[in-house]
């Protein structure tokens, strides 16, 4: 019990590093999208319910 | 803590070039976040300042809400907690989770398919009427003020402990950075710093984590478990049912749907990103609470026994970490605090704009930007003002979540899944239910011991029954 307690502590510690690289690395495109100017065509599609 | 003056010197021992180094950390931070809120760029238009122009990507709006709830309650707080109670405020804090999770799948998409809306209040509006959308402006501008000074007061109170700098010129200093980016970025600049901020927490607590584990744990995993066992046994024990269902229904409702969160459901950019910012935002809660309640709990056997809840997890860094780590562990706590208020400040603007001043006086859009900036800095004044006010993190917190929850959830909440919502029932569930909030807390909480949230709830549900049954709907008026 106490094995698995601990390795889901430990899962769960490499979990939120992971989900910090991913929004970091999400981070760096939307900073280089940006920084590439105007919206894109897509972007500036009226509003509406993209599901 | 590094205490004012001299004890920094004698925490570093030799230490010339661990100062310099720590100093080189804190510049590079504030650096490395200037240059990603300079690249964020200011918002020209209204649309961007107040909802990113509706495209909002679905790790930004998960990093930016992660970021947002992690303030210092969900982190110092939650250390504390672990150090005195054990793992009893990761199954409270679960209920935190459930309501993002259920949040996600059946309120967040419906928000998002709104047109036309920057705001809680624009929603409460378009279901009911504009008394009723000035209403949920004047209480989520109330609201995001009293958060803000809170998160004020908790950025002021750690400069004061690292810096010994004054109070007030603490809070100055967190204020002004944090409006600075706000007023000038919008919400685009508030979720991009905060997904910086989200990555420098979320990487560096675990490490933490995983470092006092493996080299920090005496006695081991068994000792590990037995310190959790008797501490949430303790906990439990010396706590009433009354107190623990309080604190699972402040827990469950006292955040949902606070403005800035949303802010981030309005801007996402689909429905589907907006549902799955907000389950993936409840899954994280789930393992970033275990990690910070482990954090606690292998504080019990590596700081002294009596420490201070607020203080175990710096005292426990400082113990265990080189004192570099331990100065950018400080940095990384002040941008927990500022990934909060700059939230709070644009949410704010953007509700005082959209919900007061615009059904009040027809206002285009480049004033509107101005307005929105405007105002940002005035929350912000406010919120730094009454920082000074705020009696304990905890108690300013659990006053905004008090208000919150029976003030706006029922007219909401109702307000989204009925076909034709009464305005009169959301008038009266929202003066209703505010008004025996306040009162409660401040009159009758310490006597009865039944926390406020629970009572104003009711009063606002009966208050919304008693409206929906009594009133008419706009429709029904024009027929």
């Amino acid at each position: 019990m106490t094995a698995v307690i601990f390795a889901i502590i430990i899962l769960s510690a490499v979990l939120v590093i992971a989900s910090g690289i991913w929004v970091a690395v999400a981070l760096i495109g939307a900073i280089a999208h940006i920084e590439r100017g105007p919206a894109s065509a897509e972007d500036r599609a009226p509003d509406k319910d993209r599901t | 803590m590094i205490a004012p003056g001299g004890e920094v010197a004698d925490g570093l021992g030799n230490g010339t070039v661990h100062a310099v180094l720590s100093v080189a950390l804190v510049v590079g931070y504030v650096v490395v976040l200037t240059l990603v809120a300079v690249r964020a760029r200011a918002a020209r238009e209204y649309a961007e300042f107040s909802l990113a122009r509706r495209a909002l990507p679905l790790a930004l709006i998960f990093g930016s809400l992660c970021a947002t709830y992690v303030g210092a309650v969900f982190s110092i707080g939650f250390v504390g907690r672990g150090f005195q109670s054990g793992f009893l405020f990761f199954f409270i804090g679960l209920a935190y989770s459930l309501q993002n999770v259920l949040v996600g799948i059946l309120i967040a998409p419906r928000l998002r398919a709104l047109s036309d809306c920057h705001t809680l209040g624009d929603v409460i509006g378009q279901r009911y009427n504009g008394t009723c959308h000035v209403l949920a402006g004047i209480i989520s501008v109330g609201l995001c003020t009293g958060f803000a000074a809170v998160m004020a007061k908790a950025g002021g109170v750690v400069l004061n402990d690292v810096f010994g700098l004054p109070p007030w010129s603490s809070v100055t200093i967190v204020v002004g950075i944090t409006t600075l980016y706000t007023a000038t970025g919008g919400l685009r600049a508030s979720v991009i710093t905060d997904a910086f901020q989200f990555t420098a927490f979320a990487i560096l607590l675990p490490i933490v984590l995983l470092v006092s584990l493996a080299f920090h744990l005496e006695g081991g995993s068994a000792a590990f478990m037995e310190q959790a066992a008797t501490a949430t046994r303790d906990a439990v024990g010396s706590m009433s049912c009354v107190e623990i269902i309080g604190l699972l229904t402040a827990f469950f409702l006292g955040e949902t749907l606070i403005p800035p969160y949303a802010n981030r459901a309005l801007a996402s950019e689909t429905t589907r990103v907006a549902r799955n910012g907000f389950v993936l935002g409840g899954l994280f809660s789930i393992i970033w609470f275990l990690i910070m309640v482990s954090l606690g709990i292998v504080a019990r056997g590596a700081i002294a026994g009596g420490t201070d809840e607020d203080r175990v997890l710096l005292n426990l860094v400082k113990t265990i970490m080189p004192t570099e780590g331990y100065v950018l562990l400080l940095v990384v706590t002040v941008s927990i605090i500022m990934s909060s208020l700059d939230s709070l400040l644009n949410a704010g603007a953007v509700a005082f704009t959209q919900d007061i001043v615009r059904p009040l006086r027809r206002v285009p859009d480049v004033a509107a930007l101005d307005v929105g900036r405007a105002a940002t800095i005035i929350i912000a004044v406010a919120a730094a003002a009454g920082a000074v006010a705020v009696p304990t993190l905890i108690k300013g917190l659990l006053i905004c979540y008090t208000v919150w929850a029976p003030a706006i959830l029922p007219a909401l909440v109702l307000g989204l899944w009925l076909r034709r919502p009464r305005p009169l029932a959301g008038i009266l569930s929202m003066v209703i239910g505010a008004v025996v909030a306040l009162a409660w807390q401040f009159l009758w909480a310490d006597k009865t011991g039944i926390p406020a949230i629970i009572p104003a709830l009711v009063a606002a549900l009966l208050a919304y029954l008693f409206g929906h049954f009594f009133g008419t709907s706009e429709g029904e008026k024009n027929e």
